[in-house]
């Protein structure tokens, strides 16, 4: 510590009137609204996540390996697996040396990916999520609907109706008792557990350290427990120091939960101390490509790396509001889910998730470390139709588009003959809702035509002049209106 | 593990960022960490108030009401007043089972006495070479002494050693801990410049009030893996 | 000063009277409005689909068409954030002409953007006895940037009660050709913006894109919601000239 701050603490101290101060502090806090404290120019921050992410992601290569090295020099093992069938293989190899039957998680989207669960109990291990929202949809033999908060689309009379049958008696829905409920249950399986496996949202390059942001507490259970703890990180979610970290203990919890910090924030390095009593005797980590490598390199597409899965997009997107997670088909929805999927998984239903967007932006706007998710969209979009991947009726409008619309005569023919045959499709004004098409938007929606009479034609015609200006000032009707064409 | 595997995992990543091999110089920072950044809006908004005499006052004052907000509860105490909150604490949760940090702070403030006089049950981490699960478990009051405290956001920071159990903090579902003030800084930032100055110790755990959870209906609760209760004294004692 | 209108198609073809609304609160600042003729649309419709390259070749017949144009102004954010914001993307690589649009790009003004910040102008000397409720676009308010102009017009209509709507910030469903590609998704978007115009007093919904617009209003339709909408520049336009703003012909 400063030793000047330590002797200003030492004189404050000794100060009699210390409780009273604090005292007066505190009031003119609960004046000045306390709530100012959690408020930080997010802007300011979001820009130096987005920095310190774009480094990490550019010197990758680098940082992967300090941050192997400090893992091994603190006695953990490193695993690089470039697919997820690797990474299940090394996990199962470790589950296997140790003769595990049972295992514990905290959540994981990685392990999502692997689909590790299947795998380990195809094994006949027992896997255990202890984060309460994977419990739920554990039992209900689901998958996450959301990074975050991965039961959201479950009601409390659901999980009720779950924890019931597994219980073998009537458990009440109120959160009070379904809490109790999962704390009983789990708190078995954390003492009897052999082995704990978490996912990992920063690894400290400097330090061989993983970071885990929870609310709960299961990530400290499960690192404390049981003998043997695996960590499983996506290859990115590397940070070069823990004073960057410090950027992310600010933005993290804020773009997630709207927490200034959450509940814990476990610093893991290594396995346990020999001096210490409790915490793993082993610690693996597992570093995980499966494609991401894909991305790397790609001007287009390299930001999709610099995600930190907070879960901010999902919970601005104004599609994931109105379909939920599980439309999505695959481990990662809303926003950042229709971008990454599509890189990650070459197959034609990943390929559609990018059109699931209005591209209003606001999944941007929300980011904390401002990936241009809505230009991501755009551009996976023109992948497709490079690839011709798009259908041919789309094409072909598209091309019919470009002549339109490429010179200005061809404009006002095609609006000429519209407006010609448009009558024929149309009741008071509207157009029918049964048309082939046009029917996607008319079968909802009402659709009046185009107008008798373009703007152009009016204003060419000199219907378009403001009758006030005129007779507010004659200069201004001479200066006023200048139609040219070319 | 297989180097061949690693090198080549660690080649691929170095050429599609366009290197011929991985890259061995450590890469050049335009910023490093929060550096520069503005912190939340104190204490610059309370300058006339924030003074370098009083700034201990100043923080305990941060730290008492930032863990309020999360649903913990702080106070600076003076040392006469220690069984009496002891006490009211075993009352109010109806505790018997207690597990305690071997601590020398702890013993200067005489907290394993009192525990004592009041016939509680109490395991003292590190005084015995293994530690069995089923003894922990049944410990309903943790008291540690955390190795930091941050004001800014009410958070402990407690560190796992030989005398300073992980599941302390951790298992029993009230959690007291008593901090000297000489430990409490205003900001994280303090406490990983500290940490990055030794060498990393195995767990380092912030704390920042009770355990909770939304995942049912987005409803916050309190509780439900890690303690339930925080209680954080803050004491000029050292 | 010398305005070139970047009319948009969707305004061209079926609402006109928007555009001409425009020319109107325009030459009433005295200003000389120049409606360059070979203007088709911007290309944003191949582009959010996808399809750059016929993107660009209708993106280059607007090049052409404002390529001297001294302020450009546009009835609609998402046209104007099309220049502003995709065509750097698009013609990515093609230095002279990302130093057309770059040049351009400076110039290009949703139009509320450019009488609060270019003209300084904020009464319009307009006047309407009625409460409305206003829905931000998104492309106007998160790519171009316009945040507080239409506001501040706003608040200098005499009689004009303004009501929150809420949610206003989220996207009405309208999206292009999302709107027809994903027609149960949009309209599901659609339909919530109806309910949440719905829960104010609103007698009338302002808005300052037609596209947006176009699809709320024939969404309310189909809902027998019969509040009417109004593009700002036609409101403002009604508003300041006393043709009345709720009775008479309109076109959304």
């Amino acid at each position: 510590m400063n030793p000047q701050f330590n002797a200003r603490i030492k004189k404050a101290v000794v100060d009699k009137k210390l409780r009273r101060a604090v005292q007066v502090a505190t009031d003119r806090l609960r004046i000045k609204k306390a709530d100012a404290m959690t408020k930080i120019d997010m802007e300011e921050w979001r820009e130096r996540g987005r920095e310190i992410r774009e480094h990490v992601v550019s010197h990758l290569d680098y940082y992967l390996a300090q941050l192997a090295d400090n893992v091994r020099q603190r006695g953990g093992q490193v695993h690089f697996c470039m697919n997820a069938n690797d990474a299940v293989q090394a996990i199962k190899n470790i589950v296997q040396t140790h003769h595990a039957t049972k295992v514990i998680k905290s959540k994981s989207m990685v392990t999502e990916e692997l689909q590790l669960n299947h795998a380990l109990e195809q094994d006949g291990v027992d896997v255990v999520e202890t984060d309460l929202g994977e419990y739920i949809i554990q039992l209900a033999g689901e998958s996450p609907s959301h990074i975050i908060a991965p039961a959201i689309h479950k009601r409390r009379e659901q999980i009720a109706e779950l924890f019931s049958q597994v219980a073998n008696q009537r458990i009440a829905s109120d959160t009070p008792s379904l809490n109790d409920y999962a704390h009983q249950v789990l708190r078995e399986k954390f003492i009897g557990a052999d082995i704990g496996i978490t996912g990992c949202n920063f690894a400290i390059a400097e330090t061989g350290t993983i970071c885990l942001f929870t609310n709960e507490g299961n990530g400290r259970m499960v690192t404390t427990l049981p003998d043997v703890h695996i960590a499983v990180m996506g290859m990115e979610r590397v940070l070069p120091s823990l004073a960057d970290l410090e950027v992310f203990m600010n933005v993290l919890p804020r773009s997630a939960t709207g927490q200034q910090l959450t509940s814990y924030v476990s610093l893991v390095t290594g396995a346990r101390e020999p001096e210490e009593l409790d915490g793993s005797r082993e610690f693996h980590l597992v570093i995980l490509d499966n494609k991401r490598s894909h991305s790397l390199g790609d001007p287009d597409f390299q930001e999709v790396l610099h995600c930190i899965r907070c879960g901010a997009c999902l919970n601005v997107c104004p599609v994931y509001r109105q379909i939920g997670g599980h439309a999505y088909g695959s481990v990662y929805s809303g926003p950042i889910g229709a971008v990454l999927t599509p890189l990650l998984r070459d197959d034609p239903e990943a390929a559609d998730l990018p059109y699931a967007s209005s591209l209003c932006g606001a999944c941007y706007e929300a980011c904390p470390v401002k990936i241009p998710l809505h230009d991501m969209l755009v551009k996976l979009r023109a992948r497709n139709v490079e690839r011709g991947h798009t259908a041919p009726a789309e094409r072909f409008a598209f091309q019919l588009y470009k002549k339109t619309f490429t010179r200005a005569k061809n404009y006002r023919v095609a609006i000429r003959s519209l407006r010609t045959v448009q009558k024929w499709f149309m009741t008071n004004g509207e157009f029918h809702s049964s048309l082939p098409v046009l029917s996607a938007w008319t079968k909802t929606r009402s659709l009046q035509g185009m107008s008798s009479q373009t703007f152009r034609e009016r204003f060419q015609k000199g219907l378009v002049i403001d009758q006030i200006s005129t007779q507010i000032s004659e200069t201004a009707k001479r200066r006023g209106v200048d139609g040219s064409d070319s | 593990m297989d180097q061949t595997v690693e090198s080549e995992f660690l080649q691929n990543v170095a050429q599609r960022l366009g290197r011929n091999e991985p890259l061995r110089a450590t890469p050049k920072r335009i910023s490093l960490g929060a550096q520069g950044l503005t912190h939340s809006h104190l204490p610059e908004s309370l300058s006339e108030s924030y003074t370098e005499e009083t700034d201990v006052a100043f923080n305990a004052a941060v730290f008492c009401l930032s863990l309020e907000n999360v649903g913990g509860q702080a106070k600076v105490i003076a040392r006469n007043e220690i069984p009496a909150i002891l006490s009211d604490i075993v009352t109010r949760h109806q505790i018997h089972s207690v597990m305690q940090w071997k601590d020398a702070l702890l013993e200067h403030l005489e907290i394993p006495s009192l525990l004592h006089d009041r016939g509680l049950d109490v395991y003292t981490w590190g005084e015995e070479s293994v530690v069995s699960k089923t003894r922990i478990e049944k410990a309903q009051l943790g008291i540690t002494s955390a190795n930091y405290a941050i004001a800014e956001t009410g958070s402990l920071v407690v560190i796992g050693n030989h005398d300073q159990g992980r599941s302390v903090s951790l298992l029993p579902s009230v959690h007291v801990a008593f901090v000297p003030l000489t430990r409490l800084y205003l900001r994280a930032q303090s406490v990983l410049q500290e940490l990055q100055q030794q060498r990393m110790p195995a767990s380092v755990n912030f704390i920042t009030g009770p355990s909770r959870t939304s995942d049912i209906e987005m409803d916050s609760t309190i509780g439900v893996h890690g303690p339930k209760y925080v209680y954080v004294f803050l004491t000029d004692e050292t | 000063m010398q305005v070139s209108l970047f009319i948009t198609c969707l305004v061209d073809t079926m609402f006109p009277q928007v555009a001409e609304s425009l020319v109107h609160l325009l030459q009433r600042q005295g200003i000389k409005v120049n409606v360059p003729m070979s203007q088709t649309c911007c290309g944003q419709p191949a582009f959010n689909s996808g399809y750059f390259e016929e993107a660009r070749e209708v993106a280059k017949t607007w090049l052409d068409a404002f390529a001297d144009s001294e302020y450009i102004v546009t009835p609609s954010g998402s046209c104007g954030a099309m220049v502003t914001h995709d065509y750097p993307i698009l013609f990515k690589g093609d230095l002279k002409r990302l130093a057309l649009i770059s040049k351009l790009a400076q110039r290009t003004y949703d139009w509320t953007q450019f009488f609060v910040d270019v003209l300084q102008i904020e009464d319009l000397h307009a006047q309407a006895n009625l409460v409305a409720t206003y829905h931000p676009s998104c492309h106007a308010t998160r790519l171009l940037g316009v945040t507080d102009a239409p506001y501040r017009l706003m608040s200098q209509v005499r009689g004009l009660q303004l009501v929150d709507l809420p949610l206003a910030d989220q996207c009405c469903g309208f999206g292009g050709t999302f709107a027809v590609k994903m027609p149960e998704i949009s309209t599901a978007m659609a339909t919530e913006k109806v309910m949440h115009i719905a829960e104010t007093s609103a007698e009338l919904l302002l808005g300052q894109d037609m596209g947006c617009l176009m699809n709320i209003a024939g969404r309310m339709n189909r809902m027998n919601t019969k509040i009417p909408v109004l593009h700002l520049a036609e409101f403002l336009d009604r508003a300041s000239s006393g043709i009345p703003i709720l009775s008479g012909e309109r076109r959304v």
